[in-house]
């Protein structure tokens, strides 16, 4: 029986060649996309469920609202790790995270070139406890329990040494005079893991690490639950922690008690983040890096199941179209004593064999599409030979596209009455005709859908890019690695300034947007120490020439200037922090803050200034509301911004680096601009725009793929009614349009179906952005674009074949029959 | 072997209801060569269905192998069918995409028969039918004859008590036609009741009866040959 389905089935479908080529070839396009989508979202799920103890392993996140600060952090204070240990018998180890860098690293007592390197963090000893990591070199008893040691990611080690085993060696890092000792190497973070450190040097190392504040939030740390402990039980006891370390040090420095801070609806709560959940719920601050976007593996997901989808459509609906000339078969082999579920179960066996040649033509097109995807999306997938689950999930995908392609014109066949079906008489049914019909609705109207919101995602993305940021990104070179100019830092930037071409030039460690901006502090204004007055925020150390070199905008006041002596004790407020404060004239308002301690441990208070306010910027993110903001004066930092006058851009990065090379020879000299950086960060966006446009062009090819043979096999069984139109005296194009009449009025239901789910989608997608199109004026662009597209590419496919038989000579196909 | 008491078919279209056949009394015992003839449209082929457990009366009795069968499911009439009636259709009916060795075997297949016996059995036929030389052969290589062969050599794989043929040489040639009629006769010598319709006088002859057929009537049985039970 199987043999004999399988030879049938083979038979019949290399017969009808052209119908199984655009099956096999639709399916296979719609198999490539459902598997590379599916390996991106299953890579997307699967972060850091490389840990053994992923299970029992939580971030922690504290919620923090004062006033008019509303901020969720995954950093918090340093001794949030041992109070947790120490008064919770549910955590078993802590570890926690300080990030610094990036650095300038070198093995020690050589001529090397110094590298750069970012991804840097003190961690604690506990370290190898709470995460998986493979250890390639040192004992692990060793590691991060000394100051000034250190281990090293294997890929740091190979570029540093050239080899990996190093253990026992040492780095000199930023040209320090104490040698750090490479205690271990460890293999690099897997992909799929949060969190990359290139180095990790020991806690013991940074004294902050035991300072006893609970109001200063810089430690990502994590707790390791015994086994069977109950996460939400442990959670309910952290208001009771809460109360006894934080709310102490609150009435201490602010004099505040529990009830008016309750009375303001202020709060401080901590919570446990599963580890598994970071990458894709990772929008707070202090992330290590950007994580996933949990919207976009639902968006994906439900694309890739749609393209699926559209191409098992064709397959029913050309199987169903074509039922009527595999009646008489149906026919002889129930006279022979087939049974429905035999006659089921042989037009099964053939949807499967499509099935299965096109998962396998699929598979080998996602596999060779892999690459470039890659390289267009940025993204990191691979495909994981190895593992046993993707040949299982090739065989599940295999049966359930035969099946769901296979059912319906299986079980529409097999139950022919038997004697129509033996006498030829078995006509395509009004509901058969009626199913193919919205099943075409369907396709069309994903596709539409698709096309609506692809228009949406790019123009949004465009408008991003855009818009108006507040500081000007062009014709700014920024060197990078300054820091490690120590006491030459100044001669550099001596030598620079006088470059030809140079208008203005300032050091800083931040810069909107593509450099570091994450340094928050708590502010309040003189004389109103209390918790609602309170605003933590973003200080910026900059140097004379910052706010002229950055291009940005006074609105009041003046930029820092080295007439004014005093201008060490000012600071420069952007228009938000101005209306958190809430001041109404501040130049010359004095803000305070805590900088340093006294002798007896207790931070000192120290005013500064106001003497201007600068426009509002863009700082965190092209997508980010601004946050208040200040900056003060100071004179370290890792970056040089040049701005530049001349357009020819090159001739200038050569004479910085002359600049560079005559103050610091055995230094490496790094730049980028400005724009470019700012781009490629936007890119990411804008790749997600890209992608999806690619996917919803490769629905409406499938779904056009199955319309047109819809349509050649329309226009076949309607051979003899056009010649005989055509012998009545019907023009060639009275023809095409009565074809094409029939399949627009589909595509026409269709966009009246998609538009209302395209938009409500897109305006849900939409709510995630701060800054954004205006909703109505795209709507009717994308919704314009989608009908045009779809009705014209569906218009193209129709009439292709519908020409090709009105142009036919009638007495042919009178003749045939 | 078979009975029916006034076996009734009616066909109807949207306006038009037509009897095809009106209270039908035929029996035709074990072992005889019955031919029916008729011109068209008299219900000739609308019998044979029936008789084939193809089609259902509506109305009267059917007796097929002591089985009261006009009211069976489709799944009853299936099996009774595939284990007892071998069928020759005007036009072959042969199915295009299997070859002449698997069009035998389909038969043998819903009978769940082992492939080793399948293969013998298919063989015993082919060599009987002189058809095993094409046996590798798809149908649109054969001529109508040798096409007619292999239908029959399906009809008989099983080797069923009853074979119906439905007019078995209407799409072939006269010597190709005898040939086929040759077939039949020795069959139905060897034991098997065979019922053909026909519209040629010469065929009809070699049935051991004639039933003559007009507007779902029988109106006429004529002797031809010697029969005995």
């Amino acid at each position: 029986m199987w043999r004999n389905n399988l030879v049938i089935g083979l038979r019949s479908l290399l017969k009808h060649r052209f119908f199984t080529l655009i099956n096999t070839l639709g399916l296979s396009i719609g198999v490539a996309c459902a598997i590379l989508i599916g390996l991106y979202v299953q890579q997307e799920l699967g972060y850091d469920a490389y840990n053994s103890k992923a299970n029992r392993l939580y971030r922690l996140k504290v919620d923090l609202r004062f006033g008019d600060m509303d901020n969720e952090l995954v950093v918090v204070p340093p001794p949030a790790a041992s109070a947790f240990l120490q008064d919770f018998p549910e955590v078993v180890a802590a570890v926690r995270f300080r990030e610094r860098g990036p650095w300038m690293v070198r093995p020690a007592n050589t001529l090397k070139q110094n590298l750069q390197v970012g991804k840097t963090y003190y961690a604690d000893s506990s370290m190898m406890d709470v995460f998986d990591m493979t250890l390639i070199s040192g004992l692990p008893q060793a590691q991060l329990r000394k100051p000034n040691s250190l281990m090293l990611a294997k890929s740091l080690a190979v570029r540093l040494f050239g080899t990996w085993d190093v253990a026992g060696k040492q780095v000199q890092v930023d040209d320090d005079s104490v040698m750090q000792d490479i205690t271990g190497v460890f293999e690099d973070f897997p992909v799929q893991s949060h969190f990359h450190p290139n180095i990790l040097f020991a806690m013991a190392g940074l004294p902050e690490s035991r300072e006893p504040s609970w109001l200063s939030h810089n430690f990502q740390t994590y707790i390791l639950l015994r086994d069977g402990a109950d996460p939400k039980a442990l959670s309910a006891k952290f208001p009771a922690m809460v109360s006894r370390y934080v709310l102490p040090q609150i009435k201490q420095y602010f004099s505040a008690d529990v009830e008016s801070l309750n009375s303001n609806g202020d709060h401080l709560d901590y919570y446990l983040q599963p580890l598994t959940d970071i990458h894709l719920q990772s929008s707070y601050i202090g992330e290590f890096e950007p994580g996933g976007d949990a919207r976009y593996v639902w968006v994906f997901g439900s694309v890739g199941i749609f393209i699926l989808l559209i191409a098992c459509v064709n397959f029913i609906n050309l199987s169903t179209a074509r039922a009527t000339g595999r009646a008489r078969e149906v026919g002889i082999r129930k006279t022979l004593g087939s049974g429905k579920t035999e006659l089921v179960i042989q037009f099964l066996t053939e949807s499967i064999m499509v099935s299965v040649v096109s998962v396998f033509l699929g598979f080998l097109l996602a596999w060779l599409s892999v690459p470039v995807l890659n390289q267009v999306a940025g993204s990191s997938i691979s495909i994981p030979f190895q593992q046993a689950n993707l040949w299982f999930s090739l065989i599940g995908l295999t049966l359930v596209i035969g099946v769901l392609a296979g059912a319906y014109p299986s079980f529409y066949m097999a139950g022919f009455p038997l004697i129509d079906a033996l006498k030829g008489k078995i006509q395509s049914g009004k509901s058969a005709q009626l199913f193919r019909s919205v099943l075409v609705v369907f396709q069309f109207a994903i596709s539409i859908a698709l096309v609506i919101s692809t228009v949406i995602v790019n123009r949004q993305m465009n408008f991003l890019q855009n818009r108006k940021l507040g500081f000007d990104k062009d014709q700014l070179l920024v060197v990078e690695d300054v820091g490690s100019l120590r006491s030459k830092a100044a001669s550099f930037q001596n030598e620079v300034s006088r470059l030809p071409g140079v208008t203005h030039t300032t050091r800083s460690s931040f810069l909107p947007v593509v450099g570091e901006n994450n340094n928050n502090t708590i502010f309040w204004p003189e004389g109103k120490k209390n918790v609602e007055s309170q605003v933590i925020m973003t200080n910026w150390r900059v140097d004379f020439d910052y706010v002229e070199t950055l291009g940005m905008e006074m609105v009041a006041g003046r930029a820092f200037s080295k007439d004014f002596p005093t201008d060490s004790q000012a600071m420069i407020l952007n228009e938000t922090a101005v209306r958190t404060f809430g001041l109404t004239d501040p130049v010359g308002t004095r803000i305070i803050t805590f900088g340093g301690e006294d002798e007896n441990g207790q931070p000192i208070e120290t005013p500064l200034k106001v003497i201007g306010v600068v426009k509002d910027f863009d700082y965190h993110s092209v997508n980010e509301n601004v946050t208040p903001l200040c900056l003060m004066m100071g004179f370290r930092g890792s970056y040089q911004a040049i701005k530049v006058s001349q357009a020819d851009a090159r001739e200038l990065v050569k004479g910085v680096e002359a600049a560079w090379k005559k103050v610091a020879p055995s230094q490496p000299f790094n730049y980028f601009f400005a724009d470019d950086k700012f781009d490629r960060m936007v890119r990411n966006e804008t790749k997600v725009g890209e992608v999806f446009a690619a996917f919803s062009l490769l629905a409406i090819f499938i779904a056009c793929l199955g319309l047109f043979a819809l349509a050649a096999f329309m226009v076949e069984r309607r051979a003899k009614e056009i010649s005989v139109r055509k012998i009545l005296g019907s023009s060639s194009y009275q023809i095409v349009g009565l074809f094409s009449r029939e399949f627009m009025l589909l595509v026409g239901i269709a966009l009246l179906l998609a538009t209302p789910i395209g938009l409500y989608l897109m305006q849900n997608w939409l709510e995630g952005f701060v800054f954004r199109i205006n909703f109505l004026e795209v709507s009717a662009i994308a919704v314009g674009s989608a009908g045009l597209l779809s009705g014209f590419i569906a218009l193209a496919t129709v009439s292709s074949t519908a020409i090709r038989a009105a142009m036919a000579n009638p007495a042919q196909n009178l003749r045939s029959e | 072997m078979i009975r029916t008491t006034n076996l009734v078919k009616h066909y109807r279209t949207e306006e038009i209801e037509t009897t095809a056949l009106n209270e039908v009394n035929i029996h035709v015992p074990a072992g005889e060569f019955l031919s029916i003839m008729g011109p068209s449209g008299c219900g000739k082929s609308t019998l044979l269905n029936i008789l084939g457990l193809i089609d259902t009366p509506n109305g009267g009795e059917y007796h097929f192998l002591d089985h009261e069968v006009s009211k069976y499911s489709e799944k009853e009439r299936a099996k009774l069918r595939k284990e007892n009636i071998g069928f020759v259709f005007q036009s072959f009916n042969l199915i295009d995409e299997l070859s002449v060795f698997e069009n035998v075997e389909l038969p043998l297949i819903y009978t769940n028969m082992k492939g080793a016996d399948r293969k013998k059995r298919v063989e015993e036929v082919l060599e009987q039918m002189n058809m095993m030389h094409r046996r590798n052969h798809f149908p649109q290589q054969l001529s109508g004859g040798q096409q007619q062969r292999v239908a029959v050599s399906r009809a008989i794989v099983n080797q069923p008590k009853l074979i119906l043929a439905d007019e078995p040489t209407g799409n072939l040639d006269t010597a190709n036609g005898e040939d086929v009629m040759k077939i039949l006769a020795d069959l139905n010598k060897q034991g098997t009741t065979v019922i053909m319709v026909t519209h040629s006088p010469h065929n009809a002859e070699f049935g051991h009866r004639i039933l003559r057929l007009l507007d779902g009537k029988v109106v006429s049985e004529d002797k031809v040959g010697q029969f005995h039970l």
